[in-house]
């Protein structure tokens, strides 16, 4: 399972920054149907962690070298009180790709695994 | 059973998600791009992609270089005009896109495709002003000339160059937050942006209020206030005039139209303070023996700042200066041979015309004793998630119609008022632009300028071979006192513009006795000269001390200029301060309001940013005008409210005037009561604003300047900048409204030196370096030293470059 979790890992870090968001969602799904678990927590956390943690590095990695100015003005823009708040959201928004991707990935090789007794 | 509801959860859940992220959730950008990485607000801090574009490489006809220097300003050496101008459009396409975009669909009435109903009345206002129309038309006269069609189609073949190999991951900034795509370019959006700075600079349309206040007031309004300027100011030019022509017989005041209509203001309106410094002196009153001149034009400072540096060399010319986004060429610059920078003249060259209708069709109006047609045209506008919204803007011969309004009493029929306005006019001021580019002598530079039809400006200029000059130039018509001052009369031929001053009576000086020349958006000449230009121009204190400080020396240097540019004096308050203290009764005053007085009497007059002093001045003086008027501003809004200038005046030679007079209370006030009345209400409006620490009462505070956005995206202005200055002072910096470039130029041939800031960068994508990287050098005024290049291996300060061959 870590193989296929650092696989992922890897082309997901690739998709995230070369492609549209949506094709990271495919690349979920896929990764959570091979998964070789069931338990909701576990896929859904993998999934939503990973991704999330993949948009969140490349976010404070490429602020950092910018001084963290855009991620500042950005933090006005949509009005939140803190730069922090604005890298959570970043976390989330890549973390709900990837959970969501992973969630129903796993779900439906569940449904499938069951047909084929 | 279970297995397929937790399947169809998680499906769900997934769609949701979806959803959430590809949605356009009101004014939020589509959060799944904005956020992605590969697509999002990510992308816009890279370090910008500087390697050689191919694209362009191979869109040139010859071999060119361009050399970029540590602030992002690009330095074009083409061997051709075509690949110059196709250089510059691509370079400003790529650092500021959004801003060209968003000017040529301001002043096209096609904000709304973007934004929505939020700018629908601003569109359906712009497409009442029919600027597309002027526009086509003069992209018409523009194309028949060789040089300046060249100019506009390589221009936006260089633009569109960027466009079409832009992904969508590299959009700016504005197009992901906003989520829209950028258009292509095309020649006639250049004359649109032209006709932008028309509209910004003469703009500002007061004839229906004054209109208003004619019928409601009487000419006392006019003859007892309006009308009055200090003595004192000295006008543009230092010689009277000695031609021969003279003004139509005109309408006496008493006899002007009156209005029928009471129309409602309009809510659009450029900055009425757009205006500008500019000087030169003579080689014998410099210490090099050299002439110079400096120029700063005053508008709003935006970011991106509303100008954009570029140097352009071809074996013809080379030329470095300033232009605005989306036209190609040089604004105000300087080449070996001629430096110049402009005014505004604030000549009124918009005039309205009240419309008789024949009946309710609206298709017929009186005019000269006769049934004209009106033109009717349906413009269609576009708004975002909401439809087409079909406005019908009627034409008359004098020029769109602008306000409909019922008249009172029995007459059912709307009157309407139509706007007669030069940016209707046709011109080529690209060929003046680029005539000044290609200058090699000061009469080069003259011989270029008629081509200008609008705005109508004070262009200074300065040779190396030591000729300093001014010339408001532009098509100004030959007005008689007072013309159009007023709505006039639309069916009377008397009230029309009678033709234009001819290029050579207009005001001008060359190499004057004095050896300087200046403006500060002040009258151009004295009573002698025979055409009217407005009721109003600039008030005396910032003309009067540039030429106070010009006189002082003979051995002026460009940091004496820049000492110059900064600087903060009131003249103003020198004349009012002593009067107002004069009149102050401090008998029933706390001890709080006497430390205020004294403040006051230990200020020096300038407005320095760091000082209590101003904060207390001005705001006493807002104080006195808005007391004064404040039965015009809490009546219905429609009428002229008088400058604050106006205000000074009477204070200072009409102290018992009837304005003065508070109608509603059974005492007659006077000045002196609008003075210490004032000083009261100053004193509450600054304490709420500002505490009880007078310490805390900064002018730089007070005046808060604040760069903000084009688009008004919160989060990418400038914040907080310490500033010095006021309007009235040479540094006029009023809250977000100053000099937008600062340039000071010694003229010497191709060892030409200049130093040059604006408040700003570059670049105009919010995540760059070269956003706001020469905010500061601006702030304290000491700007980059640049010069002319012959050719591109003489530029030794390349940061990188572009070797396209």
């Amino acid at each position: 399972m870590i193989k296929i979790i650092s696989i992922y890992l890897v082309i997901a870090i690739g998709f995230s920054w070369f492609f549209p968001w949506w094709s990271l969602i495919l690349i979920a799904i896929i990764t959570g149907f091979i998964l070789r678990t069931n338990e909701f927590k576990k896929i859904g956390r993998w999934g939503f962690v990973l991704t999330g943690l993949i948009w969140l590095g490349m976010a404070l990695t490429s602020s950092w070298l910018n001084g963290f100015e855009l991620a500042e003005r950005l933090t006005k823009t949509f009005t939140l009180p803190h730069v922090s708040l604005f890298f959570v959201i970043q976390f989330l928004i890549g973390g709900i790709i990837g959970g969501s991707g992973f969630l129903f990935g796993s779900k439906s090789r569940e449904y499938f695994k069951k047909q084929s007794i | 059973m279970t297995k397929i509801v937790k399947l169809s959860l998680s499906l769900l859940q997934l769609i949701v998600v979806v959803i959430l992220l590809s949605g356009k959730w009101g004014p939020l950008p589509r959060l799944g791009t904005f956020f992605s990485p590969s697509y999002g607000w990510i992308q816009q801090q890279l370090e910008q992609d500087i390697s050689l574009p191919n694209e362009l490489k191979n869109a040139l006809l010859k071999p060119a270089t361009v050399h970029f220097d540590s602030l992002g300003v690009s330095y074009i050496f083409a061997e051709n005009e075509a690949d110059l101008y196709l250089i510059q459009g691509y370079v400003t396409a790529r650092d500021r896109l959004f801003q060209m975009e968003a000017a040529s669909r301001l002043t096209a009435g096609r904000l709304s495709e973007w934004l929505g109903s939020r700018t629908e009345a601003t569109d359906v206002y712009f497409r009442s002003l029919a600027l597309t129309k002027a526009a086509k038309d003069a992209t018409e006269l523009v194309m028949q000339d060789d040089e300046t069609r060249m100019a506009l189609e390589a221009y936006s073949k260089g633009v569109n160059l960027w466009i079409s190999n832009l992904s969508e991951d590299q959009y700016p900034l504005e197009y992901k937050v906003l989520d829209i795509k950028p258009e292509l370019w095309n020649p006639e959006k250049t004359i649109l942006i032209l006709k932008n700075i028309t509209y910004t600079l003469t703009g500002y349309f007061d004839e229906l209020e004054m209109s208003n206040s004619l019928n409601v007031f009487g000419e006392d309004f006019f003859t007892e206030v309006l009308f009055h300027e200090f003595e004192e100011l000295n006008p543009i030019i230092s010689t009277s005039y000695i031609g021969k022509l003279k003004a139509e017989k005109g309408i006496d005041l008493s006899k002007y139209y009156r209005a029928k209509g009471s129309f409602s203001i309009f809510q659009e309106q450029p900055h009425p303070d757009n205006g500008s410094n500019n000087w030169a002196v003579r080689a014998s009153k410099t210490k090099n023996g050299k002439a110079l001149l400096s120029s700063d034009p005053h508008l709003t400072m935006n970011l991106p700042s509303i100008w954009y540096e570029q140097s352009l060399t071809t074996p013809e010319f080379s030329v470095h200066g300033v232009q605005i986004p989306g036209a190609p060429s040089i604004c105000i610059g300087f080449n070996p041979y001629v430096s110049w920078g402009v005014t505004n003249s604030g000549a009124d060259v918009a005039d309205f015309y009240e419309i008789t209708f024949r009946d309710s069709t609206l298709s017929e109006y009186l005019h000269d004793n006769e049934w004209k047609p009106i033109t009717k045209v349906t413009e269609k506008i576009s708004i975002r998630d909401k439809g087409i919204r079909e406005e019908t803007v009627l034409f008359t011969h004098h020029g769109p119609i602008l306000r409909m309004n019922k008249m009172e009493g029995s007459s059912r029929l709307p009157v309407g008022s139509a706007l007669r306005w030069i940016a209707h006019e046709n011109g080529n001021e690209l060929k003046t632009l680029i005539g000044a580019t290609k200058a090699k002598s000061a009469h080069d530079f003259i011989h270029a300028l008629p081509h200008f039809t609008a705005p109508a400006l004070n262009w200074a200029f300065a040779s190396t071979s030591d000729t300093v000059g001014m010339w408001v130039n532009g098509k100004i018509p030959q007005k008689w006192q007072h013309q159009g001052m007023f709505i006039s009369d639309g069916t009377n031929k008397n009230y029309e513009w009678n033709g234009f001053i001819p290029f050579d009576e207009l005001p001008h000086e060359i190499n004057p006795k004095r050896n300087y020349i200046s403006s500060a958006n002040q009258l151009p000449t004295d009573s002698n000269y025979p055409f009217y230009f407005d009721y109003k121009m600039a008030g005396f204190s910032r003309p009067n001390r540039v030429n106070q400080l010009l006189e002082q020396k003979t051995d002026f240097t460009i940091a004496d200029f820049q000492t110059m540019q900064l600087d903060s004096y009131s003249l103003l308050a020198e004349k009012l301060l002593p009067i107002y203290l004069s009149e102050i009764v401090e008998d029933s005053l706390h001890s709080f309001h006497k430390s205020l007085l004294e403040i006051l009497r230990n200020w020096d007059f300038v407005n320095d940013g760091d000082s209590n002093a101003p904060t207390i001045f001005h705001q006493w003086r807002t104080a006195i005008h808005e007391l004064t008027w404040d039965e015009i501003s809490l009546s219905d809004s429609k009428l002229k409210i008088p400058w604050m200038d106006h205000t000074d005046w009477l204070i200072a030679n009409n102290p018992t005037s009837k304005w003065f007079d508070d109608a509603t209370t059974n005492e007659v006030e006077t000045m002196k009561e609008m003075v210490n009345q004032g000083f009261m209400r100053m004193e509450t409006q600054l304490k709420e604003r500002f505490g009880l620490d007078v310490t805390q009462w900064n002018w730089s505070k007070a005046n808060l300047t604040d760069l903000q956005h084009l688009g008004g995206i919160p989060g990418f202005n400038s914040g907080f900048v310490e500033t010095n200055g006021s309007g009235e002072s040479i540094n006029a910096i009023k809250k977000n409204h100053g000099p937008s470039w600062r340039m000071i130029v010694e003229m010497d041939g191709w060892n030409t030196k200049a130093v040059v800031t604006y408040p700003g960068g570059q670049s105009g994508n919010p995540g760059s370096k070269h956003y706001t990287d020469r905010l500061e050098s601006w702030r304290v005024n000491l700007g980059n030293p640049v010069r002319l290049f012959q050719k591109e291996d003489d530029f030794t300060l390349a940061y990188y470059s572009w070797r396209l061959n």
